[in-house]
């Protein structure tokens, strides 16, 4: 069974400031000024601290320190000189040494990629695709509608061929419609993400700093 | 030359619509006007999903996610949380965004004392933020990638634990996401090892998940904060984030506000253009 | 040789192993290779985040010793920087600590807000910068109003589901839901085919040193 949490002194002192800190970045919609600024910096520096520790911590420490010097698998020491040539980027002479590294990683990525691609999202997706028009039911609309709209939007993304002519044209015209209501839905969507993350900041000032304060004092 | 009214508005100072859209969501969030939840088929999909599992069964949840989305997604995350602690499923808690590890040991230690479940890792593990490949050697062999847990202590002595060498004694795997590494969890865990997978996903990303619904490559999916308030509507949770966000009447002034200003906005539009015609004849 | 071939090498090499590795399900390739060439990525790309952090710190001490507007924010930035930093390696990062105290209080709280910052501006746009100037920009807004009263709940009461006679006109939610899963699908399979097809066949050039933009 679920039961509430009691909240202490420290909680209302973390979410006083979390407030300041939010009404500081919040102080930028009428103009920047010396809070905002310091808010920024502070989030800026925070950030970068945040993520050196949490490299070391999980990386850094686990993936180089531990087997080079713990468990003396000399091997890592290709990746450790592999990785420092990223810093030759500061050298005009030597500089493309930072190549090697990024051409290892690319590589990497991209080999990754290649199969996993094909199978799920090539494969699966045209499967997927190959809808019955025609069922015991009677015609299916929105089958129909769906593998037009495949076909459509994948014929506006072919240049191969010339955009002309009424065979060619109005397929085209078709998938730009349909490529119109899905962005239309993509928008929608992302207007609501926009206020989800207001909502959620509104969230906070209200149910926890305000209403908790409040219970806290009373 | 003298700014005519409709100038005037169609160059408003947006000062004045950021105080709209302050008094649009604080006011009802601060009146509590109560809505009806209306759920959708991806959702009831997810729900039906979880609802299926006996208890005991294992979950991966991986929170994908950082501060910048954790509004949208945290709200998912209690929800599933407290479905599955509800259930007596037993969930393993990963992330692969480096930033979503605190974010899980905050949520993960919440719910479980809210449950009265001890840390002792026999109804969840929280294993945090691991690097590389992950999703492809969680595959094989998922001890030899996280090895322990986010407190250091051995995995294969968590009792959750015990038996489990991969993918296969999980029945379900859960990705909240705000970027596109719900692809990922498609295409390796879904497709490579033919694990169920399930997404919630920031409302950006919604309408690009579509293709795996239907393809039947995702058994379901969390669309956005509304998701997570359809969720919580579900599991008769009805005083969390997401209700709280979405479910009451903040979602009559999001489609009033953003609706209302986009039409008022072409109408002034149009009546300028009308306008700059007169005046050119 | 140095600066072309042996990059190219280095791209060809892995990318293969990668692309074998999938058809090769013997336990010393899936787990032990990989697992081995994965740290190897991981710590190659911790050197990449210091580079990072690098040009900031010299970007914000060169605005200290020229006293640039704002320097003295510099100041704030640095001093965060170093006791973040400190608090986790040094304070550990389990729950409770100093460290996670700090994220919860600090980052997540200025992290949140930052980006909530977009709902005004959405707003502010969406009224004067949404514009219906062609039909398509017209359809793609038409759609957009069409997602927001159906997603939210208050959309179902403004528009509910009704009917005339023995026809079924379904309201804003069910419109919206039909919308996501029929015309929206179609679209978003046809762009996620094309995707596809784009990074199998970029994928492939880099490997085989076509494509070899990266070597600058």
């Amino acid at each position: 069974m679920e039961s509430a949490i009691d909240i202490g002194f420290a909680d209302i002192l973390q979410y006083w400031i979390g407030a300041f800190l939010t009404l500081c970045i919040f102080s930028f919609l009428y103009k920047d000024n010396v809070l905002y600024k310091f808010g920024e910096a502070l989030f800026v520096g925070t950030s970068v601290g945040y993520l050196l520790g949490l490299y070391y911590d999980q990386i850094a420490y686990p993936r180089l320190v531990v087997p080079l010097f713990y468990q003396g698998k000399l091997v890592y020491l290709i990746a450790c000189t592999l990785g420092l040539m990223y810093l030759t980027r500061f050298s005009r002479r030597y500089g493309w040494l930072s190549r090697w590294p990024m051409a290892a990683l690319i590589g990497f990525g991209s080999g990754y990629a290649i199969p996993y691609m094909v199978q799920a999202q090539l494969f699966k997706q045209l499967g997927a695709s190959m809808l019955p028009l025609w069922s015991s039911a009677g015609f299916e609309f929105n089958n129909f509608l769906i593998v037009a709209g495949v076909l459509c939007t994948l014929f506006y993304f072919f240049f191969s061929i010339e955009h002309r002519g009424k065979l060619v044209k109005i397929p085209i015209r078709v998938g730009i419609i349909y490529i119109m209501v899905s962005f239309g839905a993509t928008f929608g969507y992302t207007v609501m993400a926009r206020f989800s993350l207001l909502i959620g900041r509104v969230n906070f000032l209200w149910y926890k700093w305000i209403k908790e304060t409040v219970n806290f004092i009373t | 030359m003298k700014k005519s009214t409709i100038d005037k508005i169609v160059n408003i100072n947006p000062r004045y619509v950021f105080i709209l859209v302050a008094l649009a969501v604080i006011l009802p969030m601060v009146f509590e006007v109560k809505m009806p939840t209306i759920t959708s088929p991806p959702v009831e999909a997810l729900y039906k999903e979880m609802e299926s599992l006996p208890p005991d069964s294992r979950i991966i949840l991986s929170l994908d996610y950082d501060p910048a989305t954790e509004p949208e997604l945290h709200p998912m995350a209690e929800a599933l949380l407290r479905h599955a602690f509800r259930k007596g499923i037993r969930v393993f808690g990963m992330t692969l965004n480096l930033q979503g590890q605190n974010l899980g040991v905050e949520v993960f230690a919440r719910i479980s004392q809210e449950f009265g479940i001890p840390d002792d890792g026999s109804r969840y593990v929280w294993a945090g933020f691991r690097i590389g490949p992950v999703l492809l050697q969680i595959g094989e062999d998922m001890i030899e990638v996280f090895q322990t847990d986010f407190q250091g202590r051995d995995l294969r002595s968590l009792p959750m634990m015990k038996g489990v060498r991969n993918l296969d004694e999980f029945e379900l795997c859960i990705s909240l996401s705000g970027t596109n590494v719900g692809y990922n969890w498609i295409n390796l865990p879904g497709t490579r090892y033919g694990k169920k997978i399930a997404l919630g996903v920031t409302g950006v990303l919604v309408a690009n998940f579509y293709p795996f619904l239907q393809s039947g490559q995702l058994v379901g999916m969390l669309p956005a904060l509304k998701g997570a308030a359809e969720y919580e509507h579900l599991i008769d949770y009805h005083t969390g984030r997401g209700k709280r966000g979405m479910g009451f009447s903040v979602g009559l002034s999001l489609c009033c506000l953003s609706s209302v200003l986009i039409i008022l906005g072409n109408i002034f539009y149009f009546m300028q253009r009308a306008k700059e015609k007169q005046i050119e004849q | 040789m140095l600066k072309r071939q042996i990059p190219l090498a280095l791209c060809f090499l892995p990318g293969v192993f990668m692309m074998v590795q999938f058809f090769i399900k013997h336990p010393a390739v899936q787990s032990d290779m990989l697992n081995e060439m994965s740290n190897f990525a991981a710590v190659i790309g911790v050197v990449a985040m210091f580079l990072g952090v690098y040009s900031l710190v010299n970007l914000h001490w060169k605005k200290i010793q020229h006293k640039r507007s704002d320097w003295l924010f510099s100041y704030v930035l640095f001093g965060s920087m170093v006791i973040m930093a400190l608090l986790g390696i040094i304070g550990g990062q389990q729950a409770g600590s100093p460290y996670n105290w700090a994220y919860n209080t600090i980052m997540v709280p200025l992290q949140s807000t930052m980006f909530s910052l977009l709902a005004f501006y959405m707003a502010s746009a969406s009224f004067r910068a949404f514009k219906a100037k062609n039909f398509e920009a017209t359809m793609l807004l038409i759609a957009a109003t069409i997602v927001i009263f159906g997603r939210v709940d208050v959309g179902a009461i403004l528009i509910p589901d009704t009917s005339i006679g023995n026809m079924a006109i379904p309201g804003a939610n069910e419109f919206s839901n039909w919308l996501m899963e029929v015309p929206n699908n179609a679209a978003s399979r046809g762009i996620l085919l094309g995707i596809a097809l784009g990074s199998i066949a970029t994928s492939l050039k880099m490997i085989l040193g076509i494509e070899r933009a990266y070597l600058g």
